[in-house]
């Protein structure tokens, strides 16, 4: 894109359409300022709202630790099957738990 | 698992602490972060038993990488970015393995969200304005009304550049804030 959106488009971005203009818009600074100009100040407190759209089930806790502890003891029955079968790691766990946790992680 | 240990502990702690189990470790993730972390999730995967399992998976990520934490930024921080990571991954696994756009993840029922919102006029509007969002977008006002995090914070969480998070909150707000007009009753 040449040069910068006007008024009028950073207006209509701003009401949620013209996403052509995303790509611009997510590394502009200048284009930043002009729409926090533009713009005028969102005052309503959302955190209620979105707290209430967004709330976790009341069982989540109970219901995730029972889940990550099956986990962990499907992953430990899986050492022992490789220990005694000679089976590498990696390969006796994809017979216990096909969903990988393992991923490398960025620091 | 048992509880107990670290209660109380200030959510902006750069480690964990060392004095304790793995087990008790794991604990403390899941007690002190998982609700942001199933937020997080939530807004990205938009189905709260995909956001479930996005949930487990990145606890035990970020468990299994605790001894490689660096400490650069907050624990919970480092958390939310493994979690936002992996709600992007599940979801494109999940697009790609239904291909069908008509059985992408399901939205919470209306009747549901009414029931727990009991003594508002809808909250449609306001749900509408949400999904309209995009997940970014999503995540980030996420981070920002509910979790608190500065406009940095939230760029390194998300790894995107700093003009994004401003922009995209800035019409975050703005369809929410609208939206929110027709929930008051």
């Amino acid at each position: 894109m040449r040069g910068h959106p006007n008024r009028q488009e950073l207006s209509m971005w701003l009401d949620g359409s013209n996403a052509a203009l995303d790509d611009h818009i997510d590394t502009c600074e200048i284009c930043a300022t002009s729409l926090d100009e533009l713009s005028e100040p969102a005052n309503a407190d959302l955190k209620p709202a979105l707290l209430t759209l967004l709330k976790p089930p009341d069982d989540l806790h109970e219901r995730v630790s029972a889940r990550i502890a099956r986990r962990l003891q499907d992953r430990r029955d899986a050492d022992l099957f490789g220990s005694m079968f000679g089976v590498p790691v990696e390969v006796s766990r994809l017979f216990f738990d096909d969903r990988s946790d393992e991923d490398t992680i960025d620091n | 698992m048992t509880s107990g240990a670290g209660a109380g502990r200030d959510r902006s702690s750069n480690t964990m602490p060392t004095d304790l189990t793995p087990e008790q470790q794991l604990e403390e993730l899941v007690r002190d972060h998982l609700d942001a972390v199933y937020r997080v999730a939530f807004s990205v995967v938009r189905d709260s038993a995909l956001a479930e399992d996005v949930s487990q998976d990145a606890i035990l990520k970020a468990w299994n990488a605790l001894p490689t934490f660096r400490g650069e930024s907050t624990l919970r921080s480092w958390l939310l970015r493994i979690t936002h990571n992996t709600a992007i991954s599940t979801l494109r696994r999940r697009r790609e393995e239904l291909r069908d756009p008509n059985l992408l993840p399901e939205r919470p029922s209306s009747s549901t969200t009414e029931s727990a919102v009991e003594g508002r006029l809808s909250v449609d509007a306001f749900e509408a304005a949400l999904d309209q969002l995009d997940d970014l977008s999503r995540s980030i006002v996420v981070l920002r009304e509910i979790e608190g995090f500065s406009y940095d914070e939230i760029a390194d969480i998300l790894e995107v550049a700093l003009p994004t998070v401003k922009t995209r909150l800035l019409r975050a707000r703005r369809i929410l804030a609208s939206a929110l007009e027709e929930w008051r009753p």
